[in-house]
């Protein structure tokens, strides 16, 4: 007996999606990782005055409009899902190839705060934190990357022809979570200090 | 039967065993050197006597379930035990009883930590620890110190004086990984974290020599980061106070 | 009174042996759980042999067979395999292969998931393993509790600790795959008419501990991070001087390693609470009581973390010793459900319910000195010491090995269709029990006379001398023990008297498939009405 079988076989209620559920799942194991670095940040914060350190200046203004450019993105993924569930794949790629193109657009802010802020991961804990918490994200966000294109290739080989979004709502999750986070960090970073 | 009743004696046994054990009342536990151990070791008295009937009663329920309802031979074979799956004033029992155990067992232990790590307003004699790998330096309050060679497997232990009955504040850092200063005889130790400075006071009660231990794991020489700890009536260790100084 | 799924034309298959490779790459949640559980013991038998070098050295005072640093190694790998290599892998392997035939289910939600979580686990433990040996004069030391400073580069340089932070960070990753796919198994799969309240209770012990594991394991991953970064990018969040704090560490480390205690321990509550009504010829007495109680055991064991840390001064010991008294109380609840379910019965005292006896007699001891080390005061003279050493044994040899033992006797007939023999498996169990307690009762002793963990020498006059010579025959004693356990596998292996679908009269799901259970599970599920499908079936006069 195969899983769709027994899927089949089961009683009437409708059955939640394993992909989705299971990526939930993951999302919010995923986020008590920053959920740790966070704790440090707070930890390193109540010992530290003042705080940010003397001579630390974090490009608030820089990280704003990298906020903005992942909200709008996740705006414009959600309305490429909305587009998929009317059988509209080719506006599902359009939006998607936005998304992609906003990300990587953030990823620059990113790149170009990095090179450009005051101080180094070995300055200070300040430093430290501050790198670990963009750094890690910034990964995320690659890996959210990489996940988009695998949905843009995904639809071009037909996976969501039949209508079965689930693997696509699932790889946008990971997506809006990065998103998610990163306004977390921003807040916590940049506005609340 | 007669296997019922081996395992009868065996657990008559292992109770009287530990009743012996339990009757010389300090339940292996040292007894104490300073006013402070006192009241730690009064709550362990208070923990193991606790402890006793708890873990005696589960024993017997266990011991008695295992030997009364064991299947025996004129069993029918596929024969089935009682069909009871539940209980409510039970269960509530013994969910009750435990609660209250716990909480009056939690009310006892911090008004014990509250005495143990009780600070006076105003110490007879302040002295400084540092812990380092794999030493400790103990600075008295006019500037001698007692430094240990940082030792290795036969470097001699350094030797703490204090006087007796008197309350000493001890003052503990260290300055470059984590250790942590243990008196056995004091029922007392403490981290000393780089970065910080702890406080905590000693009264000790009797004299003689004690050994101290590092108790932190800290990297190679762990093992050998001991120290002794000598209490000395007021006149001798004012005069070894003055010998080291003159020493210095 | 069966409700067939579905028929397909069986042509009864010549059971071959699947090949070695296979085994390897098969998805099936059966061969995977058993290569976990295969793996999991090989590093059980790792670490023992670890620490039997250990107890040698340990054996008489002075350094006799190995350096300061070979030793701080030896135990540094001991825990870490023990602990994130043996015990909680091997409830995964059980978790693996149980949960699916529990449910009804015909596999895991995510089977190449599980097959990658399996290698993530199995990366991460070569990395332990060569943080600890391959790395000649650079290995980790630290304890596997890995505090900077002293894991700092400053103080612990070489690959070593690097491999062992990296190893580690697998072995997170593969425990949230897990955690993962055991809960989407758990809730999206069951077979219908298995709802929540009839699931059998060693699939909800896995699920609060596949939740424990999802919300512990991540936080510590950072702390890990962030201890990588300080060793080789120059991260000063640890560093004291620098303005950092080492204690961040160690909360970080605390809020994963005290759950993970009960990530190690409810698979076996779970297992010995499957086992001891079947032998008992009861039902479980208060189930609704026993899942109340793990899930209050899962949340409480949230909030304990600092318990650890009550010598550091940096934490606030009333909350943390409260919290932690307060867990006694749901473990309690399960002390006496095991009894409830013995009382009245009649109980056949097979194997796996000797081990089961075992657990409870040695695990109670672990939790009573649990207790005693919540208070403050106590844990002032306690911690550190071998006291908590005969504590942590008490619990996790003592308890949750007993239990491995009584789910190997238990299941391996279900798992390979073949039986243990009952007179070596008696034979075993005489030794563990014997050979345990023979170890660890003389390290409280110890812990008492003022003897310091993680001492690779001690000096004669100070009261350790027997105590070490004791315990350290008793470990031998446990060596035999395993040897004659691993004679009896490899016997029944070779000689096979057939289990038959259901040897013990077992209860749940599991018992009504055949011994090996089919590539797809079941050819028929029986009605679930109870907790107990399979025993309703052989008894409809006591089906409700
Ligand atoms: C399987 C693993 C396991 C389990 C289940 C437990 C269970 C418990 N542990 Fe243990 N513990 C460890 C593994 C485990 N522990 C390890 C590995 C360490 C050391 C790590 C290191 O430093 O390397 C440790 C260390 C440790 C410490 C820190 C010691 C120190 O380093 O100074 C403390 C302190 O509070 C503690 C407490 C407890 C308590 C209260 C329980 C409770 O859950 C026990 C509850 C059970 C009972 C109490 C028995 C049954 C109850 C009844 C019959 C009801 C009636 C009872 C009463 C009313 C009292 N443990
Ligand atoms: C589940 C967890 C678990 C288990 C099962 C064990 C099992 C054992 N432990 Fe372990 N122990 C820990 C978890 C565990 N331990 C932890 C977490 C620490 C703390 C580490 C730290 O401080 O950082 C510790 C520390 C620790 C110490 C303290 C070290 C110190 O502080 O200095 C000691 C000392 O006696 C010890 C002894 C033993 C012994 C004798 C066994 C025995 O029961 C082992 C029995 C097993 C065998 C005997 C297997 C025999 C093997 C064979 C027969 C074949 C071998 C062949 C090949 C490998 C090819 N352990
Ligand atoms: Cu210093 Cu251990
Ligand atoms: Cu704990």
């Amino acid at each position: 007996m195969t899983l769709d079988e027994v899927t089949a076989a089961r009683s009437t209620s409708a059955p939640a999606s394993p992909v989705r559920f299971g990526t939930i799942l993951f999302l919010a194991s995923e986020l008590l990782l920053f959920g740790g670095l966070f704790a440090a940040y707070f930890g390193l914060r109540s010992r530290t005055t003042p705080w940010p350190p003397n001579g630390v200046v974090p490009d608030t203004a820089l990280a704003a409009l990298g906020t903005a450019l992942l909200m709008l993105s996740s705006f414009c993924l959600a309305r490429g899902l909305g587009h998929a569930a009317t059988g509209n794949l080719v506006a599902l790629r359009r939006w998607t190839v936005v998304t992609i193109a906003l990300g990587v657009g953030f990823l620059a802010t990113e790149a170009w705060d990095w090179t450009h802020v005051d101080f180094a991961i070995s300055s200070n804990p300040y430093g430290t934190i501050y790198y670990t918490l963009t750094g890690i994200h910034g990964l995320h966000v690659i890996a959210g990357l990489l996940v988009l294109s695998a949905l843009i290739a995904r639809s071009f080989q037909g996976a969501y022809d039949t209508g079965a979004l689930d693997g696509a709502h699932s790889m946008a999750y990971y997506w809006q979570f990065c998103d998610a986070t990163w306004i977390l960090i921003f807040l916590v970073v940049f506005v609340l200090r | 039967m007669r296997r019922g009743r081996l395992v009868i004696t065996i657990a008559a046994c292992a109770t009287a065993v530990l009743l012996a054990g339990a009757c010389s009342g300090s339940f292996g536990m040292p007894r104490g050197a300073s006013e402070q151990a006192q009241e730690t070791f009064q709550i362990w008295q208070v923990f193991f006597i606790a402890a006793i009937p708890v873990a005696g009663i589960v024993y017997v329920l266990i011991a008695w379930s295992i030997v009364r309802y064991r299947r025996r031979r004129s069993d029918p074979p596929g024969a089935q035990g009682s069909q009871r799956n539940e209980n409510i004033p039970m269960e509530i029992v013994y969910t009750a009883v435990p609660v209250m155990i716990v909480v009056a067992l939690f009310v006892l232990a911090i008004r014990t930590d509250d005495r143990v790590t009780a600070i006076s307003p105003d110490p007879d004699l302040i002295v400084r620890v540092e812990a380092f790998a794999w030493g400790w330096r103990f600075t008295y309050p006019d500037g001698e110190t007692v430094v240990s060679p940082p030792s290795g497997e036969d470097a001699a232990e350094p030797l703490m004086m204090l006087p007796h009955g008197e309350t000493i504040r001890i003052s503990l850092t260290s300055n470059d990984t984590i250790h942590a200063f243990w008196v056995p005889e004091f029922l007392y130790k403490h981290d000393a974290i780089p970065g910080r400075t702890f406080e905590f006071d000693v009264t000790p009660t009797e004299m003689g020599t004690f050994q101290g231990h590092c108790a932190e794991f800290c990297g190679l020489n762990h093992a050998y980061m001991n120290f002794r700890v000598q209490v000395v009536s007021r006149q001798e260790f004012d005069s070894w106070l003055q010998q080291q100084e003159a020493a210095a | 009174m069966t409700t067939t799924l579905e028929r397909r034309p069986q042509v009864p298959a010549p059971r071959q042996r699947p090949g070695v490779v296979h085994r390897l790459v098969s998805t099936d949640h059966k061969n995977i759980g058993v290569l976990y559980c295969v793996s999991a013991f090989v590093f059980f038998l790792v670490g023992g042999a670890l620490a039997e070098v250990m107890r040698t050295e340990l054996m008489e005072p002075s350094r006799q067979i190995v350096s300061n640093e070979t030793y701080n190694t030896l135990f540094t790998i001991h825990g870490t395999v023990m602990i994130f290599l043996f015990v909680a892998p091997f409830a995964s392997g059980l978790a693996n292969y149980l949960i699916p035939l529990q449910i009804g289910g015909p596999d895991m939600a995510f089977p190449r998931l599980n097959l990658s979580s399996f290698y993530f686990f199995i990366g991460g433990g070569i990395l332990v393993l060569l943080a600890g040996f391959a790395a000649a004069g650079q290995a980790a030391a630290m304890g596997w509790t890995a505090y900077p400073p002293l894991s700092e580069i400053r103080l612990s340089p070489g690959v070593g600790p690097d491999l062992w932070i990296l190893g580690l960070v697998l072995v997170v990753i593969s425990n949230v795959m897990n955690g993962v796919n055991v809960l989407t198994t758990v809730f999206l799969m069951r077979a219908p008419g298995m709802t929540m309240w009839r699931l059998p209770v060693f699939t909800w012990n896995m699920v609060v501990v596949a939740i424990l594991g999802l919300v512990a394991f991540p936080p510590a991953a950072a702390g890990l991070t962030l201890l990588l970064i300080g060793r080789r990018l120059g991260g000063l969040v640890y560093d004291a001087a620098a303005g950092g704090d080492p204690t961040i560490y160690q909360h970080l480390f605390w809020f994963l390693g005290h759950p993970e205690v009960y990530i190690l321990i409810l698979p076996f509550f779970g297992a010995i609470t499957e086992i001891i009504p079947v032998f008992s010829r009861k039902p479980l007495f208060g189930y609704t009581g026993f899942l109340l109680a793990t899930l209050s055991i899962g949340m409480l064991s949230t909030g304990v973390w600092a318990h650890h840390m009550f010598t550091t001064g940096v934490i606030d010991n009333p909350f943390f010793a409260a919290m932690t008294l307060l867990i006694a109380v749901p473990t309690g609840v399960k002390f006496f459900n095991w009894i409830g379910s013995m009382w009245g019965g009649r109980i056949w005292f097979a194997v796996p319910m000797l081990f089961s006896i075992g657990f409870m007699l040695n695990f109670l001891i672990g939790g009573v000195t649990g207790v005693m080390l919540a208070s403050p005061a106590i844990d002032y003279q306690a911690h550190d010491t071998y006291f908590v050493v005969a504590h942590f044994h008490y619990t996790m040899l003592g308890g949750s090995v007993f239990g491995i033992f009584a789910a190997i006797y238990f299941w391996f007939p279900k798992m390979t269709g073949v039986m243990l023999s009952e007179r070596l498996g008696r034979v075993v169990f005489a030794l563990l029990l014997v050979g345990f307690n023979l170890t660890f009762w003389p390290q409280f002793v110890l812990g008492q006379r003022g003897m310091p963990r993680r001492y690779v020498d001690y000096s004669s006059g100070l009261g350790y001398d027997t105590p070490n010579f004791v315990s350290t025959i008793g470990a031998y004693v446990l060596a035999i023990a395993v040897c004659v356990f691993l004679v009896d596998v490899w016997r029944s292996l070779r000689h096979r008297s057939p289990a038959g679908d259901d040897p013990w009269g077992g209860y749940s799901l599991e018992w009504t498939t055949s011994s090996p259970p089919p590539e797809h599970n079941f050819d028929e599920l029986p009605r679930i009405r109870s907790l107990r499908p399979a025993f309703d079936r052989e008894h409809p006069e006591l089906a409700p």
